[in-house]
């Protein structure tokens, strides 16, 4: 079983290398392991806008928000050597993103409120939160179906922090960043059934927040 | 507890399936499911306002102006090491001295150390040593009535001993001792496990010690000793493949509770199975259930299943076919990940029992068998969808 594992694991990275990393990011992290500067501050910009949302979305602050994505990027760029290019590298910073804004949070002694209180200061014109049409035309809405949307986003907002941050950093990667379950598991280091349970679970645990049932 | 409104709802795949994440046939199922579930559909359509919402990008605020260009400098920063240099660092064979006399320093204090507790530390190994050996050796006779199958390939019938090694065929004319029955599956099995048990044992007493390290290791995360102790219990029989490695995952227990909780939630767990299976009907009976009809059961949604360990699938397998064997049936991995349990229809009860006290709590239990089986039938089959292999 794990020759067989192993042996997955380096077709994959063939497939990998030849279909996803564009040649010219390639490039830049050949320049960048030689101590090109420059190829990395390129890199930086590539990839700064998904990292710094991976970790907002975990962290949920703007300042530590800030503070991580650099720690981010300064390990990113310590432990370029150690990069064997088996994954993409936007996998690859996603995955020190996670890593560093989980144990953040973990350390952290900011009060969540703080976010909760800048996301209120964005409401406003948002539309109705409308579900897919319904199956069948006879159901009744649900309690979610039948929150405004202002309404619905400020209760997001106070579910979301109340959630572990490791279920908040799987909803990142999932609904935050529409990556496939098969991306989200090796970002994170764990079995696919993995991704499918906990992503199940957070969003139940939410569903329930939202409705008013979790004290 | 009071039931939950999604309990006996398939929420996992219905979380895939807002994700478009199941397979043909998953997908076939879960839609003919919903088409005939008012409940489904409330939940799928709860699941699908959620994900909309969190993906909404006008909760993440912008990319600081700058934070870029701040990066950089902090990077060529620590790379020039352009902090002012002190009187030491211009004279750089100052500092070499200085460190050179401070490592000397705390060697001979280590060494010193060392060789006063020296004589005390010899004296504990010998009077410990014959305890931990009579420790190990009684567990090894109770790891003995729970031996587990090694891992199989994909294929290959994992309550099925019939690999293990040079246990010889019963005598069919030899007086049968209670419990068994006609040579059969199950009396190959028995058997099978009383010439493996030497093998076994050793390992056993192997993994005892290595146990014992762990355990006086600090755990830094939550889970990680609790679930070293799960995955050594039931490990009595090496993979057949070499040593299992495992990869340490986030525990996902009960998500940021302390690590002495979730060690405690988790060896509970554990507790709550060991003793679940005790209070089955020990007597093996023959079972063949090649020759027998056998009322087909699908788990698919059971999230339950794959979260007993902290991800550790192969454990969560073993555990299935070591059940199944107990109650004199047959575990079976089909491709994909998943798991056919074979149990006699008499024994399904005992099963869900035991299923019953392993499950999450919020995870699906089995279904009784009058609602699915035919009264002809002499077996329930259990296809669980444990994670699915990487393809």
């Amino acid at each position: 079983m794990r020759t067989y594992l192993q042996g997955r694991g380096i077709l994959a990275a063939v497939v990998e290398r030849r279909d996803v990393e564009s040649l010219d990011e390639r490039r830049l992290l050949t320049r960048a392991r030689r101590g090109d500067r420059d190829a990395f501050d390129q890199l930086v910009e590539r990839h700064l806008q998904q990292v710094w949302r991976v970790v907002w979305r975990v962290v949920r602050h703007r300042q530590d928000t800030e503070d991580v994505v650099q720690d981010v990027f300064l390990a990113a760029y310590s432990s370029l050597g150690e990069f064997r290019g088996e994954s993409k590298l936007s996998t690859w910073l996603h995955r020190i993103a996670v890593t560093r804004a989980l144990n953040h949070v973990d350390r952290s002694a900011v009060k969540m409120e703080r976010s909760a209180r800048s996301l209120f200061a964005d409401e406003g014109g948002v539309p109705r939160a409308d579900g897919p049409p319904p199956l069948h035309a006879s159901d009744p809405p649900t309690p979610l179906e039948q929150l405004e949307a202002s309404e619905l986003k400020a209760r997001l907002a106070r579910c979301l922090e109340r959630l572990p941050s490791a279920w908040r950093a799987i909803l990142a990667l999932r609904d935050g960043e529409s990556m496939p379950y098969q991306r989200i598991a090796e970002t994170l280091g764990v079995a696919l059934g993995t991704v499918r349970s906990r992503l199940a679970r957070a969003r139940l645990a939410l569903r329930e927040c939202l409705e008013g049932s979790t004290p | 507890m009071n039931a939950k409104p999604t309990d006996g709802h398939p929420v996992e795949l219905l979380s895939s399936y807002v994700d478009g994440e199941l397979d043909a046939a998953e997908r076939s199922s879960i839609e003919r499911h919903l088409a005939g579930c008012e409940g489904c559909r409330a939940i799928l359509t709860d699941l699908r306002i959620i994900s909309r919402a969190v993906d909404r990008d006008d909760d993440v605020p912008d990319v600081p102006a700058g934070l870029a260009k701040e990066i950089s400098r902090r990077i060529a920063r620590d790379a020039a090491g352009t902090r002012p240099r002190s009187w030491i660092g211009s004279r750089p064979w100052v500092l070499a001295a200085a460190a050179s006399v401070m490592l000397v320093a705390v060697v001979s204090v280590l060494l010193r150390s060392e060789l006063a507790t020296l004589p005390a530390r010899k004296n504990e190994i010998a009077r410990a040593e014959p305890v931990e050996r009579k420790a190990g050796s009684e567990r090894a006779a109770s790891a003995d009535e729970v031996v587990a199958p090694p891992d199989r390939p994909a294929g290959v019938d994992l309550a099925d001993d019939g690999e293990r090694g040079a246990a010889p065929e019963p005598d069919p004319l030899a007086p049968l001792s209670a419990g068994r029955m006609t040579p059969s599956t199950g009396e190959r099995r028995d058997s099978e496990r009383e010439g493996a048990k030497e093998p076994v044992e050793e390992q056993v007493l192997a993994k005892d010690e290595e146990r014992k390290t762990a355990a006086s290791k600090s755990v830094a995360t939550a889970g990680t000793a609790g679930d070293e102790r799960m995955r050594e219990e039931f490990a009595a029989a090496p993979d057949a493949a070499g040593a299992y490695e495992v990869t340490r995952r986030e525990s996902d227990a009960t998500p940021g509770a302390p690590a002495q909780e979730q060690r405690r939630q988790a060896e509970g767990r554990l507790a709550a199975r060991e003793k679940a299976l005790e209070s089955t009907a020990t007597q093996r009976r023959a079972f063949d259930a090649s020759a027998s009809a056998c009322t087909t059961i699908s788990i698919l949604p059971d999230d339950a299943v794959s979260d007993w360990y902290a991800e550790r699938d192969e454990d969560v397998r073993r555990e299935l076919a070591q059940v199944a064997a107990r109650l004199g049936g047959t575990a079976h991995e089909r491709e994909g990940g998943a798991m056919d349990v074979t149990v006699p229809a008499d024994r399904w009860d005992e099963f869900r029992t035991w299923y019953a006290a392993a499950r999450k709590p919020d995870g699906d239990g089995l279904p009784p068998l009058a609602e699915h089986a035919a009264e002809s039938d002499a077996c329930v089959q259990a296809t669980f969808r444990v994670a699915p292999r990487p393809r």
